[in-house]
């Protein structure tokens, strides 16, 4: 069994020298990798910023050798939950015919970054 | 042990139907010809899903259950009818419990759950229908409220990371 951990580093944090991290953007570790809650700075269309976030998700699963349609487990927080059916439209297909199991919620201006949704997820490694 | 769960739920879909005869055909073809590897790198299944959604042409939305090597993955449960977060929780945690048995996993070996709740003050009821029901050894479990925020209008929504 392969115990070692590999970190891809956040391309959203500005680098400091003399400064530590906060976060990584995706970890990799037992033949999984975990995806860093993702948000999408600024856009207030909810079809937008869902494809402009998944897409940030599909780079960092590709990036750590995976994939869209390995994808295992994914979790949504919304801004606003009226927004729940247009999310959904930019979601679906978007993980291939067999989709991630997955959480919803709304957090109501609980989300940092001024985004008005974030997403993060597990998924195989091919 | 990982062959039979999958068979188990991977015929729940015509298209998993085909896949797994595909896949036992190579595994014959594999065995007529003295291939040592038993399976292809490139057709293996990373992962196996539960039930998912087809409504028409559309693609799935959401699967029940992922499952990858030793961990099935339970997607977000609510329920949007009950008004009783005590009948609610045990409602929700039923769901979980049938994705589980139906992956081949079970309540006690739950390693992980996400509670999210549309009101704090539930906190303590819903506890008390939670208690036991993960057994001896519960799983780590986070809970939050996000109030107003779970879609259906369910009172909350578990979802759970279990061993195989």
């Amino acid at each position: 069994m392969d115990n070692s951990i590999k970190k891809y580093p956040n391309k959203e944090e500005k680098n400091v020298q003399g400064r530590q991290p906060l976060l990584s953007g995706a970890v990799v570790h037992g033949g999984l990798v975990y995806v860093a809650g993702k948000g999408a700075r600024g856009e207030r269309d909810i079809r937008k910023a869902t494809t402009q976030v998944l897409d940030s998700i599909e780079e960092e699963l590709k990036n750590a050798g995976s994939s869209m349609e390995r994808a295992l487990k994914v979790t949504v927080f919304m801004d606003d939950l009226k927004e729940f059916s247009a999310m959904n439209e930019a979601y679906r297909g978007r993980f291939g015919d067999e989709p991630p199991v997955r959480s919803t919620v709304a957090t109501y201006g609980g989300i940092p970054g001024d985004s008005i949704i974030e997403i993060d997820c597990i998924a195989a490694l091919d | 042990m990982e062959q039979k769960t999958e068979s188990a739920y991977r015929i729940r879909s015509r298209k998993s139907m085909i896949k797994a005869m595909f896949s036992g055909v190579m595994a014959t073809g594999a065995g007529l010809f003295g291939i040592t590897h038993a399976k292809a790198p490139d057709k293996k299944p990373v992962k196996a899903n539960g039930a998912v959604e087809f409504s028409g042409n559309r693609q799935p939305l959401i699967s029940q259950f992922t499952t990858h090597e030793n961990f099935v993955f339970v997607k977000g449960m609510g329920d949007h009818d009950e008004t009783d977060i005590r009948k609610a929780t045990s409602s929700v945690l039923d769901q979980i419990e049938e994705q589980l048995i139906e992956a081949g996993s079970s309540m006690d070996k739950a390693l992980q759950v996400t509670v999210f709740l549309h009101n704090l003050r539930d906190y303590d009821a819903m506890n008390e229908a939670y208690r036991g029901r993960f057994g001896d050894n519960p799983p780590a479990r986070s809970t939050v409220a996000c109030y107003n925020g779970i879609p259906g209008g369910s009172l909350l929504e578990i979802d759970c990371i279990a061993a195989l």
